[in-house]
């Protein structure tokens, strides 16, 4: 068990290194290239060189690929995990369907700021998580029924939404392209520490509590039996993975896919024998990363990274179908 | 003593139908007499414009009837065959399915006809119903409601997103698509019914012969094939009906979603879960509440319209997250 | 060694408005292996739950050395009382050694990794239950038996000196049941481990148990060694049927044959 840490503390930091590499191709590659020298002496700020599209435009960027990706990720391993189900991912059970409604609704009928949308988005986006999780109590929690209320309240927004960016005028279409399927275009640089602190302060909280939410994972029964308070532990760890999407979605949009792949990922190259917390972490900001590069650079269309993460989707359904068709699990 | 209770429930369909017919129409922007609407169809209204609004709202409340009932009890063929309650059309992802294979014919094959539409629509659709099913059935416990849900959810937005890799890169078929996507019976013609009428009765038709079979089916899979039902083949044959069903309306109207998931759970709880009663109820009542939510969706959305895929979700969903609270925990 | 008292004082328990149990008062005779019988609906799992705080009595306490649970932090309940639940949640994919030591929750500090005690325990639990070569495979390959001895090395690395089982041999063929109950039976000897467990079969129960208590409808009908509960009287009373007892030749405890309607119509 001791040689298995070992092992997860050398794939961190792998997975680390990737992330770095790839913010690296984020910020050095696109329409000009720089090299890696010139990009560091930029940030250093040792260089004036390409300091506009680095600093201004590609440095926001891809600080919120990550800081996204990592709250994207981890908010998504943990619904997995509380509710013992790989697909039960809050993109898909709608918890981010509120921030994307209001969302929407602000930019395209109120034409508010950006800021002001965002702090409106994430308090719709908690307001929709309570609700879920309100209405589905009935008598008792139970995991099912909160999944299938959540995917209720997600085709209503989704039809709103929907409704919406169709009576859209034409030229506001592209801003709301975004809230369907994320999007890193035109981040600005001031919404980033307010992101930044939720991220760091939601993931130490998730940290602290991991052992409770392993308990958890076996049950409610067993995890009172070893002494797990149940309601405060999974209280917190849900609070925490809302503000943490609510702030990812009020900011990027719901990148498709990223909650939902991050955890069964992170669990196939760890193994599921810790919480995988920071390393689904991880594997959500290579997966944002990743795809924005592929859809900036490799294509010949330029694509929001959201319509890249979410075709990734598909493969692994299918690869989800054949692994248990394999293990003869019918 | 049930039979009475079906005929009766039969009846007064008929009757809500009738008047959800009238009040179609007549409401709408421009709200036009009974009594007009009567003259312009025997031809003796001189005003252009009434004649013109009724000669539009004729064939759309056709389309409303036609598609109604066949999403409906679409909903019941797929309740049946995976024996849960909340299988329907849009739960199942087949929306999305259908979606991406008319988007993919639209921009790769330029594909204009809409019976090349229907037939793509129809592949899309049960490609993408069998995947999801497999999908649930996965892991421990058999295809449960929780699992069927969010299979189809994930494959949709999956889908979606390769909908949206398709459609970006050309904003002729990305207008088109919007369009589409959202799911109203507004832009249907004569030329759509002609086509989709053969299909829908066909297929009801089929649904009512093998109801006998279904009932079976409703018992545990064991006992049916006991009893010397050839389980496969009445799952096989109900599919196909089911999504010819939604593929047709979906190909012609775009996604509607929600209507074969509340109405077969009313009608099933008032007449019970025998199949003939069930199908035909069903399609009864679901051209009312496809025609009901058109008409409602005119008069909300004033001074434009709401699409009634919208309205539908905008009703469906709640009932659905009604019927969720009622279940007991065990049977999600 | 310490002595840990688990009583029940006139407890009525329930789901919503009736109660399952109605003014139950039970004392846990400490260091031995308890059975409980009932037919089907008594309120043995019930009786169970409460004594485990997964339920909370509508009136009267559970009390453990004189304290009510309900004051007591729920990690220190948990370092003297555990239970194997009748049913099970293993994560996909884990491996064993790592479930065994998720029962290591109550002891662990706050943000620290697992320390040479938690170490040490876990593997004494995996030994118990002879389970130490399976440690590196996953719980989803294992057979029913297997699965079974998994949890109960999980309740014992929680190291409680209470410890509870709901049905523990349920779904289990004879050779697994006998091993299991034969592994919770030398725990008893070897670490005097209070046990405490619901079984159905009531001739194991009176081969394994050192006292029983019987319950109905309810209410605890009677308790005591098997040898002064398990008689024809109080077979008819709990169970409703007719028997012969008999006494078992291997461990002179009593034996019951119950008499089917064919066997009076044979004999007459």
């Amino acid at each position: 068990m001791i040689k298995r840490r070992r092992k997860y503390i050398f794939i961190l930091c792998i997975l680390f290194a990737i992330t770095l590499v790839l913010a690296f191709c984020n910020l050095s590659i696109g329409e000009k290239n720089y090299s890696l020298d010139q990009v560091i002496k930029t940030i250093l700020g040792l260089s004036d060189e390409g300091s506009y599209i680095i600093a201004k435009l590609r440095l926001p960027r891809t600080i919120t690929a990550i800081l996204c990706g990592i709250a994207f990720g981890v908010a998504g391993n943990i619904f997995q995990t509380l509710l013992n189900n790989p697909l039960a991912s809050p993109d898909i059970i709608g918890v981010s369907s509120g921030s994307t409604a209001a969302a929407v609704y602000c930019i395209l009928f109120l034409n508010l700021n950006r800021n002001i949308v965002s702090i409106i988005s994430v308090f719709a986006g908690i307001l929709v998580a309570i609700l879920i999780y309100r209405i589905s109590y009935v008598g008792s929690f139970s995991t099912s029924r909160l999944v299938l209320v959540g995917i209720g309240f997600q085709a209503f927004f989704t039809a709103i939404v929907n409704w919406m960016v169709m009576k859209a005028a034409e030229y506001d279409v592209p801003t709301a392209m975004r809230w369907m399927t994320g999007n890193l275009n035109g981040i600005v640089t001031d919404s980033l520490p307010l992101l930044f602190i939720v991220v760091v302060v939601c993931l130490l909280s998730i940290i602290a509590l991991r052992h409770g939410m392993q308990s958890l994972a076996l049950g409610d029964q067993v995890a009172i039996i070893l002494g797990v308070r149940i309601n405060l532990v999974r209280t917190t760890l849900i609070i925490c993975s809302v503000l943490l999407i609510a702030f990812a979605t009020s900011i990027s949009g719901p990148i498709a896919s990223i909650a939902f792949l991050s955890g069964p990922i992170a669990a196939k190259v760890c193994g599921r024998n810790q919480s995988n917390i920071i390393s689904s972490g991880l594997i959500g900001a290579i997966l944002v990363l990743g795809g924005d590069f592929i859809g900036q650079n490799l294509l010949n269309t330029r694509y929001p990274v959201g319509v890249i993460t979410g075709i990734l989707g598909a493969p692994y359904l299918i690869y989800l179908l054949i692994s248990q068709n394999k293990k003869g699990n019918i | 003593m049930n039979k009475n209770k079906a005929i009766s429930i039969t009846v007064l369909g008929i009757v809500i139908l009738f008047i959800a017919i009238a009040l179609s129409i007549t409401y709408g922007t421009k709200s036009v007499g009974l009594s007009h609407v009567w003259d312009a169809v025997l031809g003796r209204n001189t005003d252009v414009y009434e004649v013109n609004i009724v000669q539009t709202r004729i064939p759309r409340t056709l389309f409303g009837i036609i598609a109604g009932a066949s999403l409906s009890i679409s909903g019941v063929l797929m309740q049946s065959i995976t024996r849960n309650p909340i299988a329907d059309p849009s739960i199942l992802g087949v929306n999305a399915g259908a979606s991406l294979f008319i988007v993919a014919g639209i921009a790769f094959f330029n594909i204009q006809s809409k019976i090349s539409y229907i037939g793509l629509s129809f592949a899309g659709a049960m490609l993408t119903a069998l995947v999801v099913y497999k999908l649930a059935s996965v892991g421990y416990g058999g295809p449960t409601p929780m699992k069927l849900a969010i299979s189809g959810s994930a494959t949709s937005i999956a889908l979606s997103s390769i909908i949206s890799l398709i459609v970006m890169p050309d904003s002729s078929v990305m207008t088109t698509y919007r369009f589409w996507q959202i799911g109203s019976i507004g832009g249907t013609n004569y030329d759509d019914i002609k086509l989709i009428l053969p299909i829908t009765i066909l297929a009801i038709i089929v649904s009512l012969c093998f109801s006998g079979n279904l009932n079976t089916l409703l018992l545990s899979e064991e006992t049916a094939i006991a009893l010397g039902l050839n389980v496969n083949r009445t799952r096989a044959i109900a599919a196909i009906c089911g999504v010819l069903l939604c593929a047709t309306t979906t190909a012609l109207a775009g996604p509607i979603s929600f209507i074969g998931l509340m109405v077969p759970h009313f009608i099933r709880m008032i007449v019970g879960s025998n199949h003939i009663p069930l199908i035909i109820c069903s399609g009864i009542y679901g051209s009312s509440v496809l025609i009901i939510s058109d008409v409602l969706g005119r008069i909300l959305g004033r001074p434009g319209e709401l699409e009634s895929g919208i309205m539908t979700a905008l009703i469906g969903a709640p009932v659905f997250i009604f019927i969720i609270r009622k279940a007991k925990v065990q049977s999600l | 060694m310490e002595h840990n008292t688990l009583k029940a004082n006139n407890i009525k328990v329930g789901y919503g408005n009736g109660n399952i149990l109605n003014d139950v008062s039970i004392h846990i005779p400490e260091n031995k292996i308890s059975v409980i019988l009932g037919s089907n609906g008594s309120g043995k799992s019930t009786l169970l739950k409460t004594f485990c705080r997964l339920l909370i009595p509508n009136s009267g306490s559970v009390t453990l050395n004189d304290t009510s649970l309900l004051c007591i932090k729920t990690k220190d309940i948990a370092k003297t009382i555990g239970l194997l639940p009748q049913s099970l949640i293993a994560p996909e994919g884990i491996k064993v050694a790592e479930l065994v030591s998720r029962g290591r929750y109550p002891h662990r500090k706050f943000m620290s990794p697992l320390t040479c005690e938690d170490y040490e325990a876990i593997d004494e639990a995996m030994a118990a239950m002879k389970i130490t070569e399976l440690a590196d495979r996953t719980v989803d390959e294992l057979s029913g038996g297997q699965r079974q001895r998994v949890f109960i090395a999980l309740a014992l690395a929680q190291q409680t000196d209470i410890l509870f089982l709901d049905e523990p041999t349920t779904y289990l063929d004879i050779a697994y049941q006998i091993e299991i109950l034969d592994l919770l039976k030398e725990l008893n000897r070897t670490k005097k481990t209070t046990i405490v467990m619901v079984l159905h079969d009531i001739n194991l129960s009176s081969k394994y148990a050192d006292y029983i208590f019987a319950m109905k409808n309810g209410k605890l009908l009677a308790e005591g060694t098997p040898n002064e509960i398990i008689t024809t009287d109080s077979v008819k009373q709990i169970y409703g049927i007719d028997s012969v007892v008999i006494e078992d030749p291997m461990s002179l405890s009593p034996f019951v044959i119950p008499i089917s309607a064919h066997d009076n119509l044979q004999r007459s």
